[in-house]
């Protein structure tokens, strides 16, 4: 057992491992969202492993593609969200992560961008107004975390034995918010909607087809990962109320998105840069001692 | 050896400058610049190496005191030039600017001087000082080397009114050697002498091309410069009076005096630096030429308020000002990235861009920490490379497609495939994180943790800079799929540059944390070492990030393998498809047989093909350029009125 | 990769002229009473995303040229489904000036499902039969041509246009009216 716990320090055991499970959660968190957002409609749901049966499926399709540089873009962004996985499982700089995600969405709305699609071309600007939208509220995270442990390195905050959500529930709703933008749920899923067709048929991921699809649905496999991974980190004491809270913030956005219809871009970005960016502030100025 | 090369240095642009304005013979003139940008390349890296080698790193050339007139004369040559045009032109702000100066430097002859020895050290070659000799030198040298291109066809396209190509080169070279004895200088009678002359030279290389509108924006910037000069005499003139010498090691020793000549010093900086609210000269400076944007306005002089910036607030650690300077470049840096999303105009989002880094710098000088300090460092070196890379781009592609907006930018990959090429990897190298520019940003914002209120600021504009350059790149990368690029026809003296400074981005690029490392943190330790009470904790930290770039290389690396092993290898043509459009696109015979159709166009009513247009979002209607401009304006006055203020009140 | 493929059928859904009637129909596929996402379903906007082509309509001269473009950018393997009578030959609007009279004028089609409007378990019938070609298309595409051998069933050549849904309905072994 202590065996088994010193090779589980390892930091490229614990890399390697990471980027096998996370991709594997990710899926069973979005086949759970599924069923569960169809039995809150009253339908059976697909299921659970869905999600897995989507991506194999997608992997045997036709590699469809406009250009070259497309399917850089894609290799891009899954490369760039498993690198900030590995970040941070091995305890980094958490604001470097922060930026290499960023980095990761950007290099999806760059691969839009890059077709001469007028749909993709929507959705990506649309995404660019989503990671402005959230970027600012993820970086005062970052700094909050900093302010209270004294370090930007992810190793430090599960050092400390006090749970991230007592010094900063402020921020944890603000970050409730952007989760929602990152999942694409109803009111921010403004780029790539499923329930958008009319609109902008899907986004950001208009044109890519068959393989590449699937590798940007890896990717947001690994984006889920993250997400609830840093919901977790926020009680990351006590495994079973950090369950426990990753489990409210799930059946919370899986209520919010079934309530709510899809709103404007620009209501969006007024939104995040007033409510949850005044209560990340608030939070901030209430660390500072 | 040395003298000998700080002599090349200075003297060779000018003298070269000179010959090329009496020599006739174009051939002749293009060998002279030639030889000049490599003279001054290898010059500049010999007094760079050979400085390093000296005693502590730093080397001072020192001259007797008898003749430290010298300086002070050719100042008021230059003060006296400003003078006549503002009367020539018959600007009158201009003229009193120019007699309020005369009146300073006339004051500061009259000051008593202390001497402490017989010889009064000009220049003195610390590490700073090397940073900003290597960005002149280097960058300064492939914008020279790009500008033999440039010039050759711009002056085909001038108007009649456009000076001579004689005359540029006289600016544009001897504007190098300024500058390279601008960030040499201790001594601050040279260093007003330098500064004066740069703003002339800026003058004249802005007026270049004749016509109102170059008149008007040339007057401009004259204009807050001279203002800025103006805060510069009146900084010397209180140091003088107050210490009885005037130099930088006198400024930063007797720290506890010398604060309110500091501040009017960085006043000055902030003209020189387009900082709010300042900055309309800069955006006026487009006018210019390219490589006059390029070196003057992107890379190099903008460069001197920052580095003298730089210069002064390590000596006034633990100062309230430094924290209201830090107030003002933060309110720039903000306002630069917001006003760049607005614009369309390529030329001015990369004035924008620049005003929002230079603010940048000096919030990290007036956080005054030694983290702080370095990402300054690496902002200036970083920025100028990719800054000066970029506006030569637009520079070209303006010249071949005849326009410098961003929305007529699309399908240029196939256009121009060399340029486009080089102007990406400038661009991706503001945003990708290994690079410099998103290391230094990263670090200042690991800085900004020390000093509460300016976070808001550091966050939303660093929100705001990812969104203006994502929306670029992906204009200027969206095209449709073509099987054979035709090769791009471009001057090779354009090519060679180019491709220079591509390859230089890349390069510190790749090397930014062990540039960083090796480089940058020794200097901010250098500078902050006197301290004793500085919270070091936060420096080792972010030093010790080394494996995070491993981590990104070798994540890149491996993907791309996949990437070509996958996918570039197995890639069929059969595969292309064209884009969906509801299924109303035209299909990809009839790309081929329809005389201009694209691979983004539809059949509308009766059949009739048609382009689909779309365009990037620019927040019409919701930011008003004028509006946020004038609030930044007034913001920004405000602070300097505080900060001059709390220095009054010490 | 063949079950994963039976199990995940996307479905774009195009209507060529519909009267609408299959249209809505085939969304209420999607309501809590008939749920398609049970079996995987999902109502995909893009082409390119789909395996499954749900039509619905009589093709006309004017919207072939849609309908093969939207055809040509699903990626294969992939599946045409005739939703309704109107695109399996035309059905009560045959006889008109404009009509082509059918998808597979156009396009090959794999699983015609009769009825105007077909009944909603037809409509899931016809999708998961389609879908059960898609995996037995996914085994066969990575070295051989696409060999359509199971259910393909060409309409009566040129039905009258009175006996049209009784022609389809005899040859159609798709359509399982329950």
């Amino acid at each position: 057992m202590e065996n088994m716990m010193k090779w589980l320090n390892d930091p490229v055991v614990r890399s390697v491992l990471a980027l096998i499970l996370a991709p594997v959660l990710g899926g069973i968190i979005m086949g759970l969202d599924r069923k569960i957002t169809a039995r809150m409609q009253g339908r059976m749901g697909p299921p659970l492993m869905q999600p897995f049966y989507d991506i194999i499926k997608l992997m045997g399709k036709e590699p469809f593609v406009l250009h070259r540089p497309q399917i850089l873009y894609t290799m891009l962004h899954l490369v760039f969200m498993m690198i900030t996985v590995v970040m941070l499982v091995t305890g980094q700089d958490l604001l470097m992560v922060l930026l290499i995600h960023a980095f990761s969405s950007i290099a999806l709305v760059l691969g839009g961008m890059s077709v001469r699609s007028p749909y993709s071309w929507i959705g990506s600007q649309r995404k660019i107004m989503q990671i402005l939208a959230y970027e600012p509220i993820l970086i005062l995270l970052i700094l909050g975390i900093r302010l209270r442990d004294g370090s930007f390195l992810g190793s430090a905050v599960l050092e400390s034995q006090e749970p991230l959500i007592y010094s900063m529930p402020l921020l944890f709703l603000a970050f409730v918010c952007v989760l929602a933008i990152e999942f694409g749920k109803s009111p921010f899923d403004v780029s790539s909607s499923h329930h958008a067709h009319q609109e902008i048929v899907r986004g950001v991921y208009q044109e890519y087809a068959g393989p590449f699809y699937c590798l940007t649905e890896i990717a947001h496999f690994y984006e889920l990962a993250l997400g609830f991974g840093l919901v977790m980190a926020f009680w990351h004491t006590n495994i079973l109320c950090g369950f426990l809270l990753e489990t409210v913030v799930f059946l919370f956005l899986l209520v919010v998105d079934n309530a709510f219809s899809r709103l404007t871009t620009g209501w969006m970005v007024r939104y995040m840069w007033t409510v949850p960016l005044s209560l990340a502030l608030a939070n901030l100025i209430w660390l500072w001692r | 050896m040395m003298e000998w090369s700080l002599c090349a240095l200075l003297g060779v642009p000018l003298l070269a400058g000179i010959l090329s304005w009496i020599v006739p013979s174009a051939r002749v003139r293009s060998v002279l610049v030639g030889v000049a940008a490599f003279a001054v390349v290898a010059s500049g890296l010999a007094v760079v190496y050979g400085s390093m080698q000296a005693a502590e790193g730093i080397w001072e050339f020192a001259i007797p005191a008898k003749c430290e007139w010298i300086a002070s004369v050719l100042e008021a040559v230059i003060i006296l030039v400003i003078l006549g045009i503002g009367i020539r032109t018959k600007n009158w702000w201009i003229t009193v600017f120019a007699v309020l100066q005369v009146l300073l430097a006339a004051g500061i002859w009259c000051l008593p001087t202390e001497h402490h020895g017989d010889f009064v050290t000009v220049f003195r070659v610390d590490s700073l000082s090397r940073i900003m000799l290597l960005v002149t030198a280097i960058v300064g040298g492939a914008i020279t080397v790009f500008s033999l291109g440039y010039m050759k066809s711009h002056a085909k396209h001038a108007p009649d009114t456009a000076a001579s190509l004689g005359q540029f080169y006289f600016f544009f070279l001897a504007f190098l050697g300024f500058m390279a004895g601008l960030v040499m200088s201790d001594n601050l009678a040279a260093f007003s002498f330098f500064w004066e002359a740069t703003t002339l030279c800026s003058y004249a290389l802005i007026g270049q091309d004749g016509g109102e509108a170059r008149r008007v924006n040339a007057a401009r910037a004259l204009l807050l410069n001279s203002l800025g000069g103006v805060f510069l005499l009146a900084g010397v003139y209180l140091l003088k009076s107050r210490t009885g010498g005037e130099s930088f090691q006198l400024l930063l020793e007797k720290h506890s005096i010398t604060l309110l000549p500091a501040i009017l010093l960085c006043l000055a900086a902030f003209t020189k630096s387009a900082l709010f609210p300042f900055q309309s000269w800069l955006l006026g400076a487009m006018v210019a030429p390219t490589p006059v944007s390029a070196m003057l306005h992107a890379a190099t002089m903008v460069k001197a308020g920052v580095y003298l910036v730089m210069r002064l607030t390590p000596g006034f650690y633990d100062e309230r000002a430094m924290t209201i300077v830090a107030f003002a470049g933060a309110l720039t840096f903000v306002g630069g990235a917001l006003l760049a999303c607005t614009q369309s105009n390529a030329k001015k989002v990369l004035a924008y861009s620049t005003i929002s880094n230079l603010g940048l710098v000096v919030a990290c000088a007036g956080i005054n920490t030694p983290l702080a300090y370095a990402a300054g460092l690496s902002i200036i070196s970083f920025h100028a490379i990719s800054k000066g890379l970029l506006f030569l781009c637009v520079g070209r592609i303006e010249q071949v497609i005849g326009s410098r907006d961003i929305e007529d930018m699309d399908g240029m990959y196939y256009r121009m495939p060399y340029t486009t090429c080089v102007a990406w990897v400038g661009m991706v190298s503001m945003l990708l994180p290994p690079f410099g520019m998103l290391l230094s940003k990263w670090l200042a914002i690991e800085a900004t943790i020390l000093s509460p209120f300016l976070l808001i600021f550091m966050v939303t504009g660093s929100a705001l800079t990812v969104f203006f350059w994502a929306k670029w790149i992906g204009k200027m990368q969206n095209t449709g799929y073509h099987r054979d690029v035709p090769g791009e026809v471009i001057p090779s003296a354009m090519r060679v540059s180019l491709g220079f400074l591509a390859l230089l981005v890349l390069v510190t690029g790749a090397s930014t944390m062990f540039i960083f490392k090796y480089v940058f943190d020794p200097m901010a330790r250098a500078v902050y070492h006197r301290y004793a009470d500085i919270n070091w904790c936060i420096f080792n930290e972010a030093g010790a990030s080394t494996v995070t770039s491993l981590i990104i290389y070798g994540g890149v690396v491996l993907g791309l393998i996949i990437y070509y092993w996958f996918f570039w290898r197995k890639f069929d043509e059969k595969n292309i498809r064209l884009p969906y459009l509801c299924g109303e696109n035209i299909t990809s015979s009839e790309l081929k047989s329809v005389q201009g159709a694209r691979s983004y166009d539809f059949r509308s009513v009766g059949g009739k093909i048609e382009h689909s247009h779309f365009s990037n979002i620019y927040f019409h209607g919701i930011i008003s350029e004028g509006k946020v401009t004038s609030v930044l304006v007034w913001a920004a006055w405000l602070i300097i009125v505080v900060l001059i203020g709390v220095c009054l009140a010490k | 990769m063949t079950k994963a493929t039976a199990k995940s059928p996307w479905v774009v859904h195009v209507n060529c002229n519909s009267c609408n009637g299959c249209d809505i129909e085939f969304l209420a596929c999607l309501t809590p009473m008939y749920d398609a996402e049970r079996f995987g379903v999902v109502h995909i906007g893009s082409p390119k995303h789909a395996d499954i082509m749900v039509v619905t309509g009589s093709v006309n001269h004017r919207n072939a040229r849609v309908l093969r473009n939207l055809y040509e950018q699903m990626p294969g393997p992939k599946v045409v489904v005739a939703m309704g009578i109107c695109p399996a030959t035309g059905g009560i609007f045959a006889d008109c000036y404009n009509v082509l009279g059918g998808v597979d004028k156009v396009i090959p089609v794999d699983v015609y499902v009769p009825g105007c409007p077909p009944r909603p378990e037809a409509m899931l019938d016809g999708i998961l039969e389609g879908a059960a070609i898609l995996a037995q298309k996914q085994q066969n595409t990575p070295t051989v041509k696409p060999v359509m051998k199971l259910k393909i069933v060409k309409p009566a050549p040129a039905p009258a246009p009175a006996e049209a849904p009784a022609a389809a309905g005899a040859t159609g072994e798709q359509a399982v009216a329950k």
